[in-house]
């Protein structure tokens, strides 16, 4: 068993030996940017400098390599799997053996901390977490990843599927038969995560446990797979791009409020601050927020202001899609079995950024209403989205009707962009506030009448909905001469504080005279 | 999951405990680390409250970092540090939340300490609004909250929190976004 105590399998942790144990990250970068040179490219995990992957070309070759590689001088450690050391050892001396050869030199001291079970140590992109990139290692460059690089889309033949030749029974403890082999995945990069899950679509994924996990104790969901992804350190962890943010969908709530990440977009942490407790924060990840959608959760709504993308990997590649597509109009999130979110692209605006929250209670609850502007200068924009909004009543043929949702106001947000002083940033006309709120309530009816999305039909949720968008733009976009106003202010009251301050150290000298005096 | 019957799948692990190795031969993939630690390792400081992460009864640190026991698998648990409230890094939390009878009915007494140990980790002092922000995730109310501000000021005189930086990730800092407005020069 190994240090890390996981289970019966020897030495690469417990879980299973699958495909979730294959070989460790190196060279195995997500590309993000479809067509675009390395140089510019976003990798997960790693630095700027470490070349990328083209789209859709990290499952095949490489992967392989790697994983018959590291089963191959770890085999001490992977009882019980000769049949998988014999197939991976046998694709890779036929398909790319310069590959292999690149992967030797790094592969002794990256297997044997991988297999040592520690989870972090020798994978790229391991940092603390919430540092963006990682210090590399040898054995993170090793592999040379262009070499194996096709056009995007080019990838062919199924996902490598080293789990066909094992023995799904290993030895457990004290002799018993345990049956984990196909059941449990703790992959550490996302190649492993999206091959398990084209094996297994109906993995339960789990990475912060706040959404899967009540519903297993309840019994509701029955896993027969389960896949973890907090080994996955290619997940964890934020990177920053040019004019943008890459949240990798394992970063945590917490991690979201940290100062750095704070100054480029700060909506998140306003949001996050109202999510949950700090226990729950320091779980809850990115991702699992997505995938529960605005349903319950908040950070679509600040996502989906921002004009954010979402990516989700499969065993095909990488796909993007907008926060706004990313969720049908009930709300359900589109992603389909075998499909994983690994992260989401946040434009860095200069803007004001406003997050609103009404809950059912004072404290950290869920919403009722929450509502984000977004204000974009540079493009001369606002962005308006009201999430958890929805009614019962929808006309028929929505699906799942009556689940919260976000709704966008666009013709608001259109409207209100011409009556803004974009040099000035702020706005003129003092009526355009109240408008504003009412223009965005209005936009929350839907169809011809007959049946409400959003807000229309519910009094109390219109009138939170109209003052909400009111103060939120109030913020944002203050009244021209305003900022003058409060700096005048401001310095009245601080010659006020002066001066006092200046009387009362007069009337304390003369009160110290009059005791020396005495 | 095959259709005739259901599969309990289980793994054996080691889970690491306050420090102590325990092994456990068997566990099904979907427990929770709540339901090991109160079950099969007879640790029952982590209550069981409402098992679905709404509650904080269960509160335990997980590297160091505080987590709901009920929302964190066990297999996931395997290779971290798990801390319950047992834990000696509580103990003079712990003291003051009896010393302030923060918790009257005993309870949420063992998450209140985990609770307060984590707040002055992250920060040194905070007021009473962040004290409030930060202990949110308790339900349990059969005190009313001055004592656990109480509480926390009886930690931090007890020295809960010293020499803990946890860097800038720890989470909330009781800092809001303000606008801020230079005053300018003021003819004093």
């Amino acid at each position: 068993m190994g240090p890390d105590g996981f289970g019966p399998s020897g030495g690469d942790g417990g879980f299973g030996g699958g495909a979730g144990a294959a070989g460790p990250a190196g060279g195995h970068a997500v590309p993000v940017r479809s067509g675009g040179s390395p140089d510019g490219a976003l990798v997960f995990g790693g630095e700027g400098e470490r070349p990328g992957f083209e789209l859709g070309t990290f499952e095949d070759d490489g992967g392989e390599d790697e994983i018959a590689e590291r089963s191959g001088s770890a085999a001490a450690g992977a009882a019980g799997r000769p049949g998988a050391n014999r197939a991976g050892n046998g694709s890779a001396a036929a398909n790319a053996p310069m590959a292999m050869a690149a992967a030797d030199s790094g592969s002794d001291a990256a297997g044997a901390s991988w297999f040592a079970g520690s989870g972090t140590a020798g994978v790229p992109g391991v940092s603390a977490p919430g540092t963006p990139g990682g210090s590399g290692t040898a054995a993170e460059t090793t592999p040379a990843p262009p070499a194996d690089a096709g056009p995007p889309g080019a990838a062919s033949g199924p996902a490598p599927n080293p789990a066909a030749d094992q023995p799904p029974i290993g030895p457990g403890l004290a002799g018993s038969a345990v049956t984990a082999a196909r059941s449990l995945f703790g992959p550490q990069t996302v190649v492993e995560a999206v091959q398990v899950l084209a094996e297994h679509p109906d993995a339960v994924i789990i990475a912060g446990g706040t959404v899967a996990m009540p519903d297993i104790t309840a019994g509701r969901r029955h896993p027969g797979t389960v896949l973890t992804l907090h080994r996955c350190a290619e997940l964890r962890g934020w990177s920053t791009g040019s004019g943008e943010v890459l949240l990798h969908a394992g970063l945590t709530l917490a991690e979201m409020q940290q100062r750095d990440l704070r100054q480029q977009v700060p909506a998140l942490n306003q949001a996050v601050r109202t999510v949950g407790a700090p226990h729950i924060r320091a779980v809850a990840t990115l991702g699992g927020n997505l995938v529960v959608g605005p349903a319950s959760a908040d950070l679509p709504v600040v996502l989906a202001a921002l004009g954010a993308s979402v990516l989700v990997a499969s065993a095909d590649g990488v796909r993007t899609v907008t926060v706004s597509d990313f969720y049908d109009r009930d709300g359900v999130p589109q992603i389909a079995p075998g499909e994983l979110v690994v992260g989401a692209r946040v434009p860095v605006v200069e803007g004001m950024q406003g997050f609103m929250k009404i809950g059912v209670r004072g404290g950290i609850s869920r919403a009722i209403l929450s509502i984000m502007l977004a204000v974009d200068p540079a493009r001369r924009s606002a962005t308006c989205v009201v999430g958890a909004m929805a009614l019962a009543g929808l006309p028929s043929g929505t699906g799942r009707g009556g689940l919260p949702t976000l709704l966008r106001a666009d013709h608001a947000d259109r409207w209100l962009a011409e009556q803004v002083d974009w040099d000035a940033a702020a706005i003129a006309d003092p009526t355009v506030y109240e408008t504003f709120g009412r223009l965005v309530a209005d936009s929350l009816v839907y169809g011809d009448g007959s049946g409400t999305l959003g807000g229309g039909g519910d009094p109390y949720r219109r009138k939170a909905v109209e003052i909400c968008a009111r103060r939120a733009l109030l913020r944002a976009l203050p009244p021209l001469g305003w900022l003058d106003q409060v700096r005048e202010l401001q310095k009245r009251a601080d010659f006020q504080r002066a001066k006092q301050r200046v009387e009362r150290a007069e009337v304390e000298r003369a009160e110290q005279a009059r005791n020396q005096d005495q | 999951m095959s259709e005739s019957a259901v599969e309990w799948p289980a793994v054996g692990l080691t889970l690491r405990v306050d420090g102590h190795e325990y092994p456990v031969p068997q566990v099904w993939i979907g427990d929770s680390l709540l339901a090991v630690l109160r079950e099969r390792l007879d640790l029952d400081e982590p209550r069981d409250g409402c098992s679905i992460g709404e509650c904080g009864s269960c509160l335990v640190t997980l590297d160091g970092r505080p987590a709901a026991a009920c929302l964190v698998p066990a297999v996931a648990a395997a290779d971290r540090d798990v801390r319950t409230p047992q834990d000696a890094a509580f103990e003079a939390a712990r003291e003051a939340v009896v010393a302030a009878n923060a918790s009257p009915c005993g309870f949420c007494a063992p998450a209140l300490t985990v609770a307060i140990t984590d707040l002055l980790r992250r920060n040194a002092d905070p007021g009473p609004a962040a004290i409030r922000e930060a202990l949110a995730g308790l339900v349990c109310r059969c005190a009313e909250s001055g004592r656990w501000i109480e509480a926390v000021a009886r930690a931090k005189e007890a020295g809960v929190g010293d020499g803990g930086t946890r860097g800038p990730a720890g989470g909330d800092s009781g800092e809001m976004a303000v606008l801020v407005i230079e005053a300018g020069e003021t003819e004093s």
